[in-house]
């Protein structure tokens, strides 16, 4: 006779390797789980929608989706482009920089990589084969790996998902994630710089300086809604009336009304018929994320039962590893997994087994959640299963060889930047101590 | 397929969009008391938009499961079923159709009986909620039976799926056009 956890993971696997829905293969194993071992079958869907119910923090991660569509469909991503071409078109590999920079800037009020992808992506990658100046495959590839950089830079729905596994503060995730962001995108604009002067791709026609003012002037709206996201945040750590004001969720809506009131009345690019669009879109991407998120809580519920997060601190302190060496290991079994399986599905049921570790071992719960994060992303773009590189094939045709033969090296140097991150914690959390966190 | 199937696809994209709008406005409300009720009425402002936001979250997720998402639009793991010929698929879909169905149907009647069940003989209300004219609370069973009717969806989709794939036909046809990707 099988043990209950040991048939429950077979299904699963069985069930999701087939191709069945992950949140269905999930749901399936749980049932399985309460067969074998003689509990109640309505435990899984007590568990699950509970669950759901009872977490007001999920909210946050549809309204993050709806405003990112909103920018979308509004004409922000495409003029905040424009803005960007002008700033550092005019060096070496200008469009490159322009894709990585415009990626940074969106990351400041999008939380997902998707949307980053499909919303910039769809307007850049065209611009960058345009007359062969770029090979297809490296436009696409520099396309998903700058990407990986919009759930790092606040907001973040995976930092939302991790949050609700580990209670860490979603305040000081969102800050901690400011710095390697940052690093990301840098260390892409190195590698971007050296292909660039190695494989002499063209300098864009730099846009007269005197036309930057007014080009300003027209991103101005975008460019300042990620500094109108943070001040929502982080608003009451500057202004004490405002303390308890705007909740991290309530900052998710703020920022889905303002890309409204933008688009709408700014930039005049939003009709009623696209809106309604959007509202659909984002409730859809929200109901297919709603549904993995309430079946890992099941998964997680059935973990917990069996108490395999203390058999796995166990098991650590067993080997007697070091934090540092701790760390190091998950986050190589993290990428191993992450070419495998989808980022939500690693983060809200894989990362939990790891968390009483790392209490048990004094690792930061903050530090750790941003460095995990960051692998999950760089997941995004390793193939064989890498959502951002799927994204980008399906807007541009793109053929997924193509992408594949370019992306080691972006995918090379973000594994350098998460290396460093994971060294030296205070990569993470010099901003959040700054602001009062005390670890 | 038929147009009517397709019309009653839009029309719960419809309201899936529609509940995705509710809860928009409701945070955008809830801002706005809120920031009223610091500053100048006092008191707590309006606590039932918190319970109506998590309750079209649920809906959202388990309406739209039910209703709105085809299997192609779910988050998978179709890297190992990609390696296959499409007859294989065929045989693998039929499979994971029949055991989804299957244990779906297995759990209901005691989800319907021991949870959805005791709520509604308890009459467990919810804190804030009120029905309008009358001024009742609602009941958590109203808000939490969208898993059954999910349930039931469920099952009767993939029953359907089971039988036309075993009539011959291609999992890829039996889903609409393009979906969307996940966000992640």
């Amino acid at each position: 006779m099988i043990s209950p956890f040991l048939g429950c993971i077979i299904v699963l696997v069985a069930v999701a390797m087939l191709g069945a829905p992950i949140s269905f293969a999930m749901i399936v194993s749980a049932i399985v789980y309460m067969l074998l071992k003689g509990g109640d079958l309505a435990v899984p869907a007590e568990t699950m929608v509970q669950g759901i119910y009872d977490s007001p923090l999920l909210l946050a991660i549809p309204l993050f989706i709806t405003a990112a569509n909103i920018m979308n469909a509004g004409s922000i991503s495409e003029r905040l482009l424009r803005f960007c071409i002008a700033l550092v078109g005019r060096f070496r590999g200008g469009l490159g920089h322009v894709n990585v920079v415009s990626n940074m800037i969106f990351a400041g009020m999008s939380g997902s990589a998707v949307a980053d992808a499909v919303g910039l992506g769809k307007i850049i990658i065209p611009m960058m084969t345009k007359d062969g100046r770029y090979t297809r495959g490296y436009a696409a590839a520099i396309t998903g790996a700058a990407a990986t950089i919009g759930p790092i830079i606040p907001p973040s729905i995976p930092m939302v998902m991790y949050a609700l596994v580990s209670n860490a503060s979603i305040g000081y995730l969102f800050m901690g994630g400011i710095v390697p962001g940052l690093m990301m995108g840098m260390v892409l604009m190195a590698m971007n710089w050296w292909t660039a002067k190695k494989r002499g791709f063209p300098v864009e026609r730099s846009v007269p300086l005197r036309e930057l003012p007014a080009l300003t002037l027209q991103a101005l709206p975008a460019l300042l809604m990620p500094v109108f996201l943070l001040f929502c945040i982080y608003g009451e750590m500057f202004i004490p009336a405002m303390s308890g004001l705007v909740t991290t969720t309530e900052a998710a809506a703020m920022a889905a009304l303002y890309a409204l009131l933008v688009s709408a009345f700014v930039y005049r690019a939003l009709t009623l018929a696209k809106l309604h669009g959007v509202f659909v879109e984002s409730a859809k991407a929200t109901a297919a994320v709603g549904l993995v998120i309430g079946a890992s809580l099941i998964f997680n519920y059935i973990i917990a039962s069996e108490n395999i997060p203390a058999k796995v601190t166990t098991l650590m302190q067993s080997l007697n590893v070091s934090p540092l060496m701790f760390l190091i290991l998950v986050n190589i079994l993290l990428l191993i997994l992450g070419c495998l399986l989808d980022a939500s599905a690693i983060i809200l049921v894989i990362i939990p087994l790891f968390l009483p570790t790392c209490k048990a071992l004094g690792i930061d719960l903050v530090h750790f959640g941003v460095v995990a994060v960051v692998n999950c992303m760089i997941g995004l773009i390793t193939p064989p299963y890498g959502v951002l590189l799927f994204v980008v094939n399906a807007i541009t045709g793109i053929p997924l060889k193509e992408m594949i033969s370019e992306i080691w090296m972006f995918i090379a140097v973000l594994i350098a930047a998460l290396f460093v991150m994971i060294v030296f914690p205070e990569t993470v959390l010099f901003l959040p101590k700054q602001f009062g966190y005390g670890g | 397929m038929t147009t009517k199937p397709s019309r009653l696809r839009r029309l719960a994209d419809d309201i899936l969009g529609l509940m995705m709008a509710v809860m928009f406005f409701t945070f955008i409300i809830q801002i706005v008391t809120r920031y009223l009720a610091k500053y100048q009425i006092g008191g707590g402002g309006f606590i039932w938009t918190a319970d109506l936001s998590t309750t079209c979250m649920v809906w959202i997720a388990f309406f739209g499961g039910a209703f709105a998402l085809s299997d192609r639009d779910h988050v998978k793991f179709d890297m190992f079923y990609n390696l296959f010929e499409p007859d294989r698929q065929r045989i693998m879909a039929i499979f994971t159709a029949i055991v989804i169905a299957a244990f779906f149907a297995w759990s209901l009647p005691a989800t319907i009986d021991s949870w959805l069940g005791q709520l509604y003989r308890w009459n467990k209300p919810n804190p804030t909620l009120k029905i309008p004219f009358t001024g009742d609370a609602v009941p958590m069973w109203w808000i939490y039976s969208i898993y059954a009717v999910f349930a039931a969806s469920v099952i009767v989709r993939y029953v359907w799926r089971a039988i036309k794939l075993m009539g011959g036909a291609k999992p890829h046809e039996l889903d609409g056009p393009h979906g969307e990707e996940p966000a992640a």
